[in-house]
């Protein structure tokens, strides 16, 4: 009876905590840009600014009651749920951003986020590094991550050496020659410059959805095994639910609903559907730390949470992390290659992405089979599979590190 | 007699029962919800951009009233459970269409995808598992060519794979045709004739399909079988002489025990691939069906698709896990958590 209305108290405290920080994210965001963003059929009556108010200020109201009863359920401390609030409320408000199209604000903010992180965290990062030694002794890790190394250095160095991707010239669909190392496609555009440009910007979606789909996965999946209880039976129902829904067809739709030139909305929208594997994979990583049982004696000893986080748990975790957030990078970058594919990406006349390459081979008006001409279609999907390929190795070395047992094959 | 619901085989069908109703009621919530918390209207999509403001403010209160959008949330709640019982998932607006329900237009082509992924899904699991078994007790350098060659063909880009085989076998080879689901003057019928037509046009998205998800299978396989291969008893009948072939048949039977939880995985992405590479063959099921209804803004179509995706989702897992409890006989005996 006490565990059902643990239960309640607890999914009431969440929802309602994210719903008044959507409300008065949402308001905030509305009234400084004035426009409305949250549409609930208001739009003659208010104006924006008066939306606005009334969403903050409604969403404050519902954000104190989920504050006061996850306080209640959770058992956390006060400076704690302060600061998941305020991160949680950037988060909102960036995202909110980058769907009205301010992609710049959003990106120089992650930056500045992440240097300060980096800056007060140094300390322990370096504590960290045994892990990142067992790691360059496997072989297999090696390997891989040369390959991923030398696909990320062709990307950025070969966008700036070669010509413009998206140049039209009047050699339409002519094979490779010495002029164009990887002929011309549909429009007289350089293949390799399309290649390399494709690739920086795949892996720069793939990078920011990877980054997405690690912080949703590490907040649910380290946050249940850790509290352990009530705590964790709720995080891991939540991601099983979330694991059944089809990932694909979810983002079709979502995608359709939203569509931008942003390629920073679609990778947002990789990675808020791309965690629950990232998830699965960090909570076995945690159980497995947890019976070690430091943690247990430190929590003991009175260390404050935070603290624990910090000094304990995440210099264990943080290569393991690393490799997470390197397979949701190839996963995001396969999505975003599939769906700009079917036109759903970043809008292909102006963004070249190795999707949006397969893109053009499927829907351009040129003689009767593009198929014939191998050399348009052909390098996208090979570079793909290479680049998957060598995460695939890199991720098995990782496991053959982590999990000993493995070790034979 | 015994309480029946004490079993502990009837508790666990209870048990995946109710958190398949709760993920099925997670995903009607977000149906309800998506149009109506998201920026644009559906209704401002279906009106044709040269309308006159007048014209769509009237054609917005009409259409508004016609969909019933006018109402309070809470009786459009209400409203659409009521639908969703009956079976009514709207009309389509599409072209093409002519405002047909959009439940008869969906079952109309849901059984052109599921003759994709069923026979997949099952030929897949037995033909991949199979080779990652006998992998496990190849020697040297066809140990790492096998492993290789089921690696890349694991991580290849199906989409990309579906050109590749387009190239090579329609295009170069004339063998297969190029897509579409049956030839254009051909109506679907049983006699041989159109049998062997359909199967021509089958074939490729379906060694597609195949060859993928075969690569992936027979990785995990390989891996797991080496894996069971290190345990107690298998060490202890490799000293007793049992020959390698018979080790590793043992070994077979229970590395295969958890790739029964990767079926259920495997088969939420084989329906998110196929609904791409319907695309690339131009094949007329559910995928092609959600593209078309994407392109044309058709929120209605959108839902009903993705809706009756939802549902064949959560009954196959759920079938699979009662295939995976039949198999497993700790799960029947309630001996273990597994």
């Amino acid at each position: 009876m006490a565990k059902i209305g643990g239960i309640i108290v607890i999914l009431v405290g969440v929802i309602s905590t994210f719903v008044g920080l959507y409300g008065l994210a949402g308001g905030t965001v509305t009234y400084t840009i004035s426009v409305h963003l949250i549409v609930l059929n208001y739009e003659g009556v208010l104006s924006p600014q008066e939306g606005g108010l009334i969403f903050s200020i409604v969403g404050t109201m519902v954000l104190l009651v989920g504050i006061v009863m996850t306080y209640v359920g959770f058992k956390f401390t006060w400076r704690t749920i302060l600061s998941t609030v305020l991160g949680l409320y950037s988060l909102i408000v960036l995202a909110i951003l980058s769907v009205m199209g301010y992609d710049l604000v959003v990106g120089i903010a992650v930056l500045v986020f992440i240097c300060f992180f980096v800056a007060k965290y140094g300390q322990e990062i370096w504590r960290a590094r045994g892990m990142f030694e067992l790691l360059v002794r496997s072989r297999k890790f090696m390997i891989g991550a040369a390959v991923v190394l030398a696909i990320i250095l062709f990307g950025i160095i070969g966008s700036m050496l070669t010509r413009d991707p998206l140049a039209y010239s009047s050699h339409f669909v002519e094979p490779p020659s010495s002029a164009f190392l990887l002929g011309t496609g549909n429009f007289g555009e350089d293949v390799l410059a399309q290649l390399c440009a494709g690739t920086r910007n795949s892996l720069m979606i793939g990078a920011i959805a990877g980054s997405f789909a690690t912080l949703i996965a590490v907040l649910l999946g380290g946050i249940g095994p850790y509290k352990g209880g009530l705590v964790d039976e709720i995080s891991n129902a939540f991601t099983n639910i979330v694991m059944v829904f089809p990932m694909l067809p979810l983002l079709i739709l979502l995608a359709a609903i939203f569509r931008t030139n942003s390629m920073f909305l679609v990778a947002t929208l990789i990675g808020l559907t791309s965690w629950p594997w990232a998830a699965r994979c960090v909570r076995s990583q945690v159980l497995t730390l947890k019976e070690r049982g430091f943690i247990d004696i430190a929590r003991m000893s009175g260390m404050k949470d935070r603290k624990i986080v910090v000094t304990e748990i995440m210099p264990n975790m943080l290569a393991y992390i690393i490799i997470v957030f390197v397979v949701s990078l190839s996963i995001a970058v396969l999505t975003e290659a599939g769906l700009s594919m079917i036109g759903l990406g970043p809008d292909p006349s102006t963004n070249v992405t190795l999707g949006s390459i397969l893109y053009w081979v499927m829907n351009s008006t040129h003689a009767a089979l593009p198929w014939a001409l191998w050399w348009c279609f052909i390098p996208p999907g090979l570079i793909l599979t290479i680049f998957l390929v060598a995460v695939f190795i890199m991720h098995t070395g990782m496991d053959e590190v982590f999990n000993p047992r493995l070790r034979r094959v | 007699m015994k309480n029946p619901f004490a079993h502990p085989f009837a508790k666990f069908v209870l048990k995946k029962i109710f958190f398949y109703s709760v993920v099925a009621f997670v995903a009607l919530n977000f149906i309800f919800l998506i149009p109506r918390l998201m920026p644009g209207n559906p209704i401002d999509q279906m009106i044709p951009p040269g309308t006159t403001d007048l014209g769509r403010l009237r054609l917005k209160a009409e259409l508004g009233k016609y969909f019933g959008l006018d109402r309070p949330l809470h009786e459009q709640y209400i409203n659409f459970w009521a639908n969703l019982l009956r079976g009514d998932l709207g009309y389509a607006v599409m072209r093409g269409y002519n405002f047909r329900p959009v439940a008869d237009a969906v079952m109309a082509k849901l059984p052109y995808t599921l003759v994709l992924v069923i026979p997949v899904l099952f030929i897949s699991f037995f033909l991949g598992n199979w080779i990652g078994a006998r992998a496990a007790y190849m020697k040297g350098k066809r140990s790492e060519a096998v492993y290789f060659t089921s690696v890349f063909a694991s991580q290849m880009p199906f989409y990309w794979f579906a050109m590749v085989l387009l190239f090579l076998l329609a295009v170069n080879v004339r063998v297969f045709p190029t897509g579409g689901t049956f030839s254009p003057r051909f109506i679907p019928s049983m006699n041989l004739a159109s049998l062997l037509d359909a199967s021509r046009h089958y074939a490729l998205p379906f060694l597609t399909l195949l060859i993928i998800t075969t690569g992936a299978w027979a990785t995990g396989m390989r891996s797991m079988t080496l894996y069971e291969l290190d345990s107690g008893y298998i060490l202890y009948a490799r000293q007793l002489g049992f020959r390698n072939k018979k080790l590793v048949s043992y070994a077979k039977r229970n590395a295969i025990l958890p790739q029964f939880t990767g079926l259920n995985i495997n088969l939420n992405n084989l329906i998110g691939m196929t609904m791409i590479i319907e695309t690339v063959f131009r094949w007329d099921g559910l995928g092609s069906l959600t593209l078309d209804a994407v392109l044309a803004r058709d929120y209605f179509m959108m839902l009903g698709t993705f809706l009756v995706t939802m549902v064949v989702v959560i009954l196959g897992n759920f079938l699979v896990d009662l295939a995976y409890a039949f198999l497993d006989p700790r799960i029947r005996t309630g001996r273990a958590g597994a």
